[in-house]
């Protein structure tokens, strides 16, 4: 609501962008899509099952909010991915292995004759 | 919900003038001429005044018009559209009856089922709202009805049909507060089903989304005065329906009509308050409020 003008104003989806072929392809979307600094929006025809919005939204198994309203809304929410395990993983360790295994000079000739006996 | 003043006095007020004009177009009371002319001024007095109280509400009241071409999906626009309607095919009736002291008999009958039909597309507008789980209920518009024709009974003068509608409007009114209480829960909204994280856990709302006040909060997450309700519950239902009947039982002399309208209608102003304010608006979930 615009208090000022008093009307309802509503989303356009930046129509002046995403039809404009002025701007390259990749601009032609919603500003709030194209700016997310995240990339959690995305922004295409649900109404194609074929668009990449349908696959994401296939994929991820979007859903709709208050769906017990039947409202039919024209947006899919993504739900979050499941947390990742980080693997158990020593960052030093490969640092800290003994670079020669056997040794030389001396103290190898040493060691392999104390070995024999 | 907010209760604002004008759409109050725009539902009471063309409420209770349809249903005087929903009488009169029956032919009850039967009045001609000099009569004819005050009652049909109070039932357009209601009816317009209510409807002109109604373009209050609008952010621009100059394009009222471009409200009545939206009738194939909103009820507020078919109320508009029957209103009028109604209003003409009435004053075409109330012409012959104060002018002509001709009662067009069959011009009246249509004329009372556009008059019902419109209080029925005003309870619409609340009744259809899924977002609103208090007003989205069969008893809604029952109630609207029974109130408008049993008030506007008063008007016209007709003891027992008024006093029987008024008391089955006491039982809807129960009806409509003890189902309505709990049916925002029974409904299955919540932070859950809100926000689609409900099968993952329990969602509560850790910060408003914004410190400021919105138009959304102020018009429908409006909370002020619901601390009052049973106080108001009881004062609405007394002056409503218990007082006119108490009245009209002792006699039926004008005087107790005259009183039990005013009574009904003061009661009627209260129980319409508390109809917007203890509706809860599902948005309200998304600011952890109700």
């Amino acid at each position: 609501m615009d208090q000022a003008a008093g009307v309802m104003k509503k989303c356009t989806l930046c129509v002046d962008r995403i039809y404009n072929e002025n701007l390259p392809e990749v601009d032609r979307v919603p500003s709030c899509v194209r700016t997310c600094p995240s990339g959690a929006r995305h922004f295409g025809d649900l109404g194609d099952e074929n668009s990449e919005v349908s696959k994401l939204v296939l994929a991820r198994g979007g859903i709709d909010l208050m769906p017990e309203l039947g409202t039919k809304p024209i947006n899919k929410y993504l739900p979050p991915r499941p947390k990742d395990v980080a693997p158990k993983f020593d960052i030093l360790a490969p640092y800290l292995e003994p670079v020669a295994k056997t040794q030389k000079g001396f103290l190898g000739w040493l060691d392999k004759a104390l070995e024999k006996i | 919900m907010h209760p604002a003043g004008s759409v109050i006095v725009f539902t009471v007020a063309s409420g209770l003038g349809f249903g005087l004009l929903t009488w009169l177009g029956l032919g009850l009371p039967d009045v001609r001429g000099r009569g004819a002319f005050w009652y049909y001024v109070l039932g357009f007095g209601l009816a317009g005044g209510g409807l002109l109280a109604s373009t209050f509400h609008l952010g621009n009241p100059q394009r009222f018009l471009k409200a009545f071409s939206q009738w194939r999906s909103s009820w507020l626009s078919r109320e508009g559209c029957l209103a009028v309607v109604s209003m003409a095919v009435f004053g075409l009736f109330a012409f012959g009856a104060i002018f002509m002291s001709a009662i067009w008999q069959p011009l009246g009958y249509i004329g009372a089922l556009l008059a019902v039909l419109t209080i029925f597309a005003t309870s619409m507008i609340y009744a259809q709202l899924k977002t609103v789980p208090r007003w989205n209920h069969w008893s809604t518009p029952v109630l609207f009805m029974l109130l408008s024709l049993g008030g506007s009974g008063l008007l016209a003068m007709q003891g027992w049909p008024a006093m029987i509608l008024l008391a089955l409007a006491g039982v809807m009114q129960i009806v409509a507060w003890l189902s309505g209480d709990g049916r925002f829960e029974s409904r299955g909204t919540n932070m859950g089903t809100a926000t689609g994280l409900g099968v993952r856990g329990i969602v509560r709302a850790f910060e408003p989304p914004h410190t400021g006040n919105n138009y959304l909060l102020k018009e429908m997450v409006h909370k002020v005065g619901r601390k009052h309700a049973v106080k108001l519950r009881i004062i609405a239902f007394v002056l409503m329906i218990l007082a006119p009947l108490g009245l009209l039982l002792i006699s039926d002399t004008v005087l107790m009509f005259v009183v039990a309208a005013i009574l009904h209608t003061t009661g009627t102003f209260a129980q319409r308050w508390l109809f917007f304010a203890e509706a809860e608006h599902v948005v309200g979930l998304y600011y952890g409020k109700r």
